[in-house]
């Protein structure tokens, strides 16, 4: 029993005699409401936690019903006494809510994971080695906090194991115990869906980091679900192939946590999802049983294909180990093109054109505002490659063959004239160098990291028809006025979006929050209106495990936690993601 | 007033360089080419002195086989007004040498008068750092080399030019005519608009050939070998002393 309930219990017990049955009835309702409540929360060391205990005691009571009721058998020492502590409690309450994390919905607090024990740290220490603890508070900070710097978790213990029959052990020892665990790859999810809520266990993948094989007749890679992806896509370049995925963040992203997440990025209109891409994977359950795939050649999986549960499972089904990924041959000539226009029709025009044109050459088509290029510019210290003057809306278009470089810069010239001659652009500039592919490509995939590291930013990533685009940037910008910056930029070939708004500095979480609560039900709305989706590949994570219910069927919905609960009925793999009230 | 820009044609700066299996040259085989990178950078300027009005043309040069005429409308397509192609079919990344370019820049500026000729620094096949230099000297005309900023001075006939060296900036003034060779820092080249690419097309190129000129350009260095440099070996942490001391004497030979 804390202070507050022994005060109260002393009193009562000391007074109770002298009230009317009434109140005292109401009295001890009241007091069991609360234990109870009480009882159900586990007395852990989560902040959030804290402030629902302390919310749920009502702190007003101790003013209202007791020093009100008792100030005239209560001495004067004892009622300051009441009264500071009552200060204490506001203060304490104040504390704890600046303390804790952002996460703005309410989330049930699971009280059934069990603590983490000085056996269970042994036991890690037996299975894993010492080495691949970590429990310092300086080395497990970065794996509490995720990219957008919005969500922080309390985990007091990493783990780091090396192979896959490793996982299998901690993994079944975690479900016999009932721990919760949280599977991490390189942490650059920006759903907050790869770091704990509370004190899970990450269990980091990092360390499996070996390219098993890689046959160049049929393209298929096999490796390890810790490999960095900007490692993989330079190893199978050496073979003449790429990777079927390219992101703005692949120097540190995972291929275990692209496939989880189902990432998609710039390559995906030509070569598709991790869906088609992913020949075979291997999966630990909870209960520490292998599921392997990856000893089949390509199109050998049959019966149900449970692989498809994991790829965009999120870390909720178990930990993706090792994959075959299927690669595929590099175009030898690449070129790019930066397109301008203040007018979005004429954006939309060359969107179309280039499409039906490039044909099957065509291996990217980016759109970025404004706001998102200066952001970018302004980060890298880079000029706009079109200098004249500024315009609202850019297109970048990629194409590529095995056509000699020559022959493609014709190709594309020809195209980019005769958008010209059609009047589809108002400036266009042409890159002559691979340098200056770069330079294109890297404003395009630095917007994530410049407006990152600009301060906090309210992100959005919504499947849209490309013809709504410009029209949710401006109503948003309205909305929000002058508060804030809107950017959009995206695939809109795909017709994905990211629409994100962002405030300058990590200071204003008042603001943060008033941003987000303004716009999260504006956009969810539209997008309802539209028949698009929120969250078009970024995944579900924390973020928006409130809004899957809105726009996914509920019978689908009641299948997947069917399905959750089969492969997980404990419910200790990355708790509180995805879906929710299972 | 009419400046010389020279534009070479090589493997793009992002390329991975690869030697040929005889080991007789940088592999070049269906590999993207570009505009010298110090090129680029030299064209820019002089581009930004003509929008300047301080020059009133500006022609690119560049030697080479008929893929040279590609690096020449890629001048004319960031802004310069015409061309000069002389055909040859020599390796230019190694048998025509800084001396060769140099005689022939310096023929085309007599003959046509220029008042000015900006260069790359190097170019990044070779790495000379020669042909600007050679110039000036052939010509018994100022070199101002390693520029990061030049001013001209129109009424005078004068540059002031500050230059890149070991010891920091130094600043000079050159009379003008005068050859300059563009640093790093100098501009930031801009990209090519599609419009300015299909103006590009129709502006005047001459061609000569390199033989006709009546220039002694036979390469004075002959390249023996070429050689990937040696592949750098990881670092490896020693447990004491005495396995460092073996390892220096048995495994490096050092001591």
């Amino acid at each position: 029993m804390n202070y507050t309930q022994k005060l109260q219990a002393n009193l009562l017990r000391n007074n109770l005699q002298r009230y009317p049955k009434s109140i005292n009835k109401l009295i001890n309702l009241r007091r069991q409401a609360q234990s109870s409540a009480l009882a159900q929360l586990n007395l852990q060391q989560g902040l959030k936690a804290r402030v629902d205990q302390l919310e749920l005691m009502d702190q007003n009571y101790l003013k209202e019903v007791v020093i009100s009721k008792f100030k005239h058998t209560i001495k004067p020492q004892k009622l300051n006494l009441l009264e500071r502590k009552q200060n204490q409690f506001n203060q304490l309450i104040a504390k704890a809510k600046s303390q804790t994390s952002l996460a703005t919905q309410q989330i049930a607090i699971k009280s059934k994971y069990s603590k983490l024990k000085a056996i269970d740290i042994e036991f890690f220490s037996g299975v894993l080695g010492p080495e691949n603890i970590i429990q310092e508070h300086d080395e497990i900070k970065p794996y509490n906090i995720d990219f957008t710097k919005k969500y922080v978790g309390q985990c007091s213990l990493v783990l780091t194991p090396q192979n896959e029959k490793q996982i299998q052990e901690i993994l079944k020892y975690c479900n016999e115990k009932k721990l919760a665990v949280v599977p991490q790859g390189g942490n650059t999810g920006l759903v907050g869906g790869s770091v704990p809520l509370q004190d899970e266990i990450v269990i980091s993948t990092k360390k499996l980091n070996k390219i098993i094989d890689f046959d160049p007749i049929t393209g298929i890679l096999t490796c390890e679900s810790g490999c960095i992806l900007e490692v993989l896509q330079n190893h199978v370049k050496s073979f003449g192939y790429m990777m079927p995925l390219d992101l703005g963040a692949k120097g540190s992203c995972m291929i275990g946590g692209n496939l989880s997440t189902n990432a998609g990025g710039i390559k995906f209109i030509k070569y598709g999802s991790m869906h088609g891409n992913t020949v075979g994977l291997n999966a630990v359950l909870p209960n520490g049983t292998l599921l392997d795939s990856t000893q089949g050649l390509r199109g050998s999986q049959k019966g149900f294909d449970l692989n498809h549960m994991f790829i965009g499972g999120e870390g909720t089904l178990g930990i993706i180990t090792k994959c075959q990924i299927l690669c595929h041959p590099l175009p030898t000539s690449r070129q790019v093109s930066l397109i301008a226009s203040d007018d979005f029709e004429q954006i939309l025009a060359c969107l179309r054109h280039a499409k039906r044109e490039l044909n099957d050459t065509l291996s990217a088509i980016e759109f970025m505002d404004y706001e998102s290029v200066k952001f970018s510019l302004d980060y890298f210290k880079i000029e706009n490659p079109i200098r004249e003057r500024n315009y609202k809306y850019y297109l970048l278009i990629e194409a590529s063959s095995n056509s000699c470089q020559d022959q493609l810069n014709q190709q594309f010239l020809e195209m980019l004239e005769m958008m010209g001659e059609q009047n589809m652009y108002q400036d266009a500039a042409l890159c002559e160098s691979e340098s200056q592919i770069e330079t294109v490509w890297k404003i395009r995939e630095g917007i994530s990291m410049a407006t990152a590291n600009n301060g906090f930013t309210v992100k959005f990533d919504v499947s849209l028809q490309s013809q709504d685009f410009a029209d949710i940037i401006d109503k948003t910008q309205d909305l929000i006025g002058s508060k804030a910056i809107m950017i959009g930029h995206g695939h809109i070939g795909d017709g994905n979006l990211h629409l994100n708004c962002t405030i300058k500095g990590f200071d204003n979480k008042e603001l943060l929050k008033e941003l987000q609560k303004q716009l999260e039900p504006f956009v969810f709305d539209y997008i309802n209106d539209k028949k698009g989706s929120i969250s078009a590949e970024h995944g579900i994570g924390l973020q928006k495990v409130n809004y899957l219910p809105q726009s996914k069927q509920k019978e689908q919905i009641q299948y997947m936690k069917m399905i959750k609960n089969a492969f997980d009925p404990h419910g200790i793999m990355n708790p509180y993601k995805v879906l929710t009230d299972l | 007033m009419k400046a010389l820009v020279g534009v070479k044609r090589v493997l793009d700066y992002a390329i991975k360089v690869r030697v040929n299996p005889q080991k007789t040259g940088v592999d070049l085989q269906g590999l993207k080419m570009s505009m010298n990178p110090f090129d680029e950078i030299a064209i820019e300027e002089a581009i930004k002195m003509r929008e300047a009005g301080v020059i009133q043309q500006v022609v690119a040069l560049s030697i080479g086989d008929k893929n040279a005429a590609e690096t020449i409308r890629q001048a004319l397509a960031l802004g310069a007004d015409s061309g000069i192609h002389v055909q040859t079919d020599l390796r230019i990344d190694q048998d025509l040498q800084p001396l060769a370019v140099a005689k022939v820049f310096a023929k085309m500026i007599k003959e046509k008068q220029f008042d000015l000729c900006v260069l790359g620094k190097q170019s990044i096949d070779d790495d000379f750092n020669q042909t600007g230099q050679i110039l000036g000297s052939i010509l018994g005309i100022p070199s101002a080399t390693f520029s990061s900023k030049i001013e001209i001075d129109v009424a005078n006939k004068k540059a002031t030019v500050t230059r890149e060296v070991d010891f920091g900036l130094q600043k000079i003034e050159v009379q003008l005519p005068a050859v300059f060779t563009c640093d790093l820092r100098l501009n930031t080249p801009r990209f090519a608009n599609v419009q300015s690419i299909i103006k590009a097309k129709k502006k005047p190129i001459e061609v000569f050939n390199l033989a006709d000129l009546g220039i002694d350009f036979a390469p004075r260095l002959k390249v023996e070998k070429v050689e990937m440099p040696q592949e750098r070996q990881g670092g490896v942490i020693v447990g004491s002393v005495d396995e460092l001391i073996s390892k220096l004497k048995n495994e490096a030979k050092v001591i």
